[in-house]
C-alpha cells in the first residue's frame, strides 16, 4: 500500500506542478526585462525584482478603475442575470397561463442567434439609447440569460410535487415558496450558475471594446489587452497588470478555501 | 410572517439598488468637454511614450496660450480604430466622434467617403498663412483621395529589410550589403539557415514570415516601373471596382519568385511572432516597417548587430520601389471646435519640423516636413544613428506614384493572401492557381462592398 501512496503522491505533484506553471510563469515574468523574453531557451526565473515593470504597467493604465469597472459590471450583471433568469424559471415550472409554453420555448430558441452576428445591430441599438461608455451599457447584452433560464427551471422541476402542494395549504405566498424552499433546496446549481454567469462577464472582450471609448469605463480584459500591441516586445507591463489582477482572487481563494469546498460538498446533498 | 416580509422587503430592496446603479452612468465626467480637443490614436510602447511627449509639449505650449487642451486616448491598434471609428460612423452620432483620429490604410475606405471629415484642403483654404509646400509631397499624395487631400501625414514609414549582422558574418555574408532582390534572398536564406547542433530542427532560418498586403503593395506596386493591385489607382483616384494584379501578371511573376525564396529551405512561414523570432535571434532576416526601427534597437539591446536595407526587389524591371506607408491624421465634424480651429492648431504643431524630428528621432518613422532635413540636429542625429536613413533613402528611390492599397475588408483579404501563398508553398499548388483564386476571393470582397453601400 505504501508504494500507492508514492506513486500517486508523486503524480499529484507533477500535476500540481504543471497546473501552477502558467500562474508561476506570470509571476516572474512581470520581473523580466524586455530581453529576457526573447531570449532562446527561455528564461524561468526572474534575476532582481526591481518593480519597473509594475510602475509602468499603473503609469500606462487606469488599472485599479478597470478593475472596479470589472467587478461593477460582473457582480451587478451577475445579480440582475441570476435574478431575471430564477424569476422567469419560477413562473414556467410552477404556474399555468396561455402561451407559457410558447414564450419559454421562444426564449429558449434565441440560445440558437450566434451572438457575433448580433454585435452589429447590438452596438447601433445601444450607441443610440445613448448608452456607449455606461455601465448599463457594457451590461446590456449579458441581462437575459436562456441557458440559466432553462437549467433552473430544470432544477425546479426536479423538486418533488409535494412541496408545492404542502406550500399552498399552508397559505405560503408564491414569493416566500420560491426564496424559502425552491432556491434553499437548488443552492448548488443557483451558486454554479452565479459563479458561471460572473466568470462570463468578467472574460468578455469584445463587446466592451466596441461599448467603451473612454479609458476610465474599461473593463479589465480590455485594459490589460492594450497594454501590449502589434510589435510588442516588452510583456513585462502586460504580466505585471495580470499579476495585480490575479492576486485579490488568489487570496480569497486561498483564505477561504475551507468554505467554498465545504459549501460544494454540503449543498450536493438534498434534504 | 413577519420575518417573511422582512426577508422580502429586503431582497426587494438589494433588487432595487442593483437596477438603480445601472443608471450610475459613469458617463458624466468625460466626452467631449468644452474646448477640449479629443484625440483618437493607435500609438503605443515608444510611439505612444514619443505621442504622449508631443500632446504634453503642446497643452503646455501652444495650448496654454490659446485655451486648448488636446486629450489623447489610445483606442488599441491601427485595425481596433478603424473598427471603432467605422462602428461610431455608421451611428452617425457625431458626439460619440473625437476631434481627431489617427489612422492607417484600413480606415481608409470608410471615412473618405464620410460626410464628417473635415478635409486639409479645406482648413488650408481658410488659413492663409500655412502652406502644404511645407510637407513632402510623397506622404501627401498617399493621403490624397480624388485630387483632395484628406488628412495629414504625421506617421510616414517604409518598408524595410532588417537583418541580423553578426549572422550575414558567420556565413561569410558582407554585412553591410542586404539581399538587393528576391534571387539574392534566396540565395541569402538558403546560406543562414542553421539546423542544431543534434540535426533534428531549426536552430536559425533565413527569413521569417509570409509576405501579404503591406508587402505586395510594394512588391507588387514596384513592377514594370508601377503596378497597382487594384484599378483607380490602388482605390486612390475613386472607390476599387476590381483586382488589376491577375490580368497584367504581375502576382504571378512575384509569386514565382516567391517560390524560389520559399525552395531555399530557409524561409519559416511565420504569420505571427515575426518580430520575437528576429530579436531572440531565430531568424536572420525580415521585412518590417521602418516605425518598428526604434522598438527593435532597443529589445535587442545589443545582442547584436541590427542591419537595415531596402525591400528587395522583385526582379530587374521591378524599379518602382515602395510605397509610402504608415498613418494619417483626420479632423471630424463632431459638433464641438467650431471650424476645427483648435483641432488644426494641434495638428500644424504636430506636422511641424521640431515635433516631426523629435518623432522620428523616437520611432523610425521619417519627418515628413522638408524643414526637418535642414536642421542640425536631425543631421547628427542621423551621423549618429546611421540605421534611421535609409527608410528616406528609400524614400528618394521609389516612385511617389507606388501607392498603399485601400479596399474594403482589409482586414479579411491580408488573411487571404498570407494564407493563399502559404497554401502554395506547401502544398506546392501551381501559380496560376493561387492568382485565380486570390483575385476571385477579393473581387467579391469588392464587388459585396459595392452591392451594400450602393456604390
Amino acid at each position: 500500500m505504501r508504494r500507492d501512496e508514492v506513486v500517486k503522491a508523486i503524480v499529484a505533484t507533477l500535476l500540481g506542478l504543471i497546473l501552477v506553471f502558467p500562474i508561476y510563469y506570470t509571476f516572474a515574468a512581470s520581473f523580466f526585462e524586455v530581453h529576457q523574453f526573447s531570449a532562446s531557451p527561455p528564461h524561468l526565473f526572474p534575476t532582481n525584482f526591481s518593480l519597473h515593470n509594475y510602475a509602468r504597467a499603473l503609469r500606462e493604465s487606469l488599472l485599479a478603475r478597470f478593475m472596479f469597472n470589472s467587478l461593477f459590471v460582473s457582480i451587478v450583471g451577475s445579480i440582475i442575470r441570476m435574478a431575471v433568469a430564477i424569476l422567469a424559471a419560477f413562473a414556467t415550472a410552477y404556474f399555468n397561463f396561455r402561451g407559457r409554453n410558447f414564450l419559454f420555448f421562444f426564449v429558449l430558441g434565441t440560445m440558437m442567434l450566434p451572438t457575433d452576428a448580433l454585435i452589429i445591430e447590438n452596438y447601433l441599438m445601444v450607441s443610440r439609447l445613448g448608452l456607449l461608455d455606461t455601465y448599463l451599457g457594457i451590461m446590456a447584452t449579458y441581462l437575459l440569460a436562456p441557458v440559466q433560464m432553462f437549467m433552473l427551471r430544470q432544477a425546479f422541476k426536479t423538486l418533488p410535487n409535494t412541496f408545492r402542494e404542502v406550500a399552498m395549504i399552508d397559505g405560503c405566498s408564491d414569493l416566500d415558496f420560491l426564496t424559502k424552499i425552491v432556491l434553499p433546496m437548488t443552492r448548488p446549481i443557483v451558486l454554479t450558475l452565479s459563479l458561471h454567469s460572473f466568470v462570463t462577464i468578467w472574460n468578455t472582450y469584445l463587446w466592451p471594446l466596441l461599448v467603451t471609448n473612454n479609458p476610465k469605463m474599461r473593463t479589465v480584459q480590455v485594459g490589460i489587452t492594450m497594454l501590449g500591441y502589434a510589435e510588442n516586445l516588452d510583456y513585462g507591463p502586460i504580466f505585471a497588470a495580470i499579476s495585480l489582477v490575479l492576486l485579490p482572487s488568489l487570496i480569497l481563494f486561498l483564505l477561504l478555501r475551507k468554505y467554498i469546498v465545504e459549501g460544494i460538498a454540503s449543498g450536493s446533498m438534498v434534504g | 410572517m413577519k420575518l417573511g416580509e422582512h426577508k422580502f422587503r429586503f431582497l426587494v430592496l438589494i433588487f432595487l439598488l442593483s437596477a438603480l446603479s445601472l443608471f450610475a452612468g459613469g458617463r458624466g465626467e468625460d466626452q467631449n468637454r468644452g474646448n477640449e480637443v479629443v484625440f483618437w490614436h493607435y500609438s503605443s510602447g515608444l510611439q505612444g511614450e514619443a505621442m504622449s511627449h508631443l500632446v504634453d509639449q503642446f497643452n503646455a505650449t501652444i495650448g496654454q496660450e490659446k485655451g486648448i487642451v488636446v486629450r489623447p486616448i489610445y483606442q488599441g491598434k491601427a485595425s481596433d480604430v478603424s473598427t471603432k471609428l467605422r462602428a461610431t460612423l455608421q451611428t452617425n452620432r457625431k458626439g460619440d466622434l473625437p476631434n481627431l483620429v489617427q489612422l492607417d490604410s484600413t480606415g481608409m475606405v470608410d471615412i473618405r467617403n464620410s460626410p464628417l471629415l473635415v478635409t486639409i484642403d479645406e482648413m488650408v483654404s481658410r488659413d492663409t498663412a500655412y502652406s502644404l509646400d511645407e510637407l513632402l509631397s510623397g506622404p501627401l499624395l498617399s493621403v490624397t483621395y480624388k485630387g483632395v487631400l484628406l488628412g495629414m501625414p504625421f506617421n510616414a514609414s517604409t518598408i524595410l529589410l532588417y537583418y541580423n549582422k553578426d549572422a550575414f558574418r558567420e556565413v561569410g555574408l558582407d554585412p553591410q550589403r542586404g539581399p538587393q532582390d528576391l534571387e539574392e534572398l534566396a540565395d541569402y536564406s538558403g546560406r543562414l539557415l542553421k539546423m542544431r547542433g543534434d540535426g533534428k530542427g531549426v536552430e536559425r532560418y533565413g527569413f521569417a514570415g509570409i509576405p501579404t498586403t503591406y508587402e505586395l503593395v510594394s512588391w507588387i506596386g514596384q513592377q514594370n516601373g508601377l503596378s497597382y493591385l487594384t484599378d483607380q489607382g490602388n482605390g486612390h483616384d475613386g472607390e476599387a471596382t476590381r483586382v488589376l494584379f491577375d490580368s497584367d501578371g504581375t502576382m504571378a511573376t512575384f509569386l514565382d519568385a516567391w517560390r524560389k525564396v520559399y525552395e531555399s529551405g530557409g524561409v519559416a512561414n511565420l504569420t505571427s511572432d515575426v518580430t520575437q523570432q528576429f530579436v531572440a535571434g531565430r531568424s536572420a532576416m525580415m521585412v518590417a516597417s521602418t516605425s518598428t526601427l526604434a522598438t527593435l534597437i532597443e529589445a535587442i539591446g545589443g545582442r547584436f548587430e541590427l542591419g537595415v536595407g531596402f525591400l528587395p526587389r522583385v526582379n530587374a524591371e521591378a524599379t518602382g520601389g515602395v510605397n509610402v506607408g504608415g498613418g494619417a491624421i483626420f479632423l471630424l465634424d463632431n459638433g464641438t471646435d467650431g471650424g476645427k480651429s483648435d483641432s488644426w492648431e494641434f495638428l500644424k504643431f504636430l506636422m511641424g519640423k521640431e515635433a516631426q524630428l523629435y518623432w522620428h528621432e523616437k520611432t523610425g518613422y521619417f519627418p515628413t516636413n522638408h524643414a526637418t532635413y535642414e536642421m542640425e540636429e536631425f543631421k547628427s542625429h542621423i551621423a549618429q544613428n546611421p540605421l534611421f536613413q535609409v527608410a528616406i533613402d528609400q524614400l528618394w528611390a521609389s516612385d511617389p506614384r507606388v501607392q498603399s492599397v485601400w479596399w474594403p475588408n482589409s482586414y479579411q483579404a491580408y488573411h487571404e493572401i498570407q494564407n493563399g501563398i502559404r497554401e502554395m508553398l506547401e502544398q506546392d499548388l501551381s501559380t496560376a492557381e493561387t492568382v485565380e483564386k486570390l483575385a476571385t476571393t477579393i473581387n467579391r470582397f469588392i464587388g459585396d462592398y459595392h452591392k451594400m453601400n450602393s456604390l
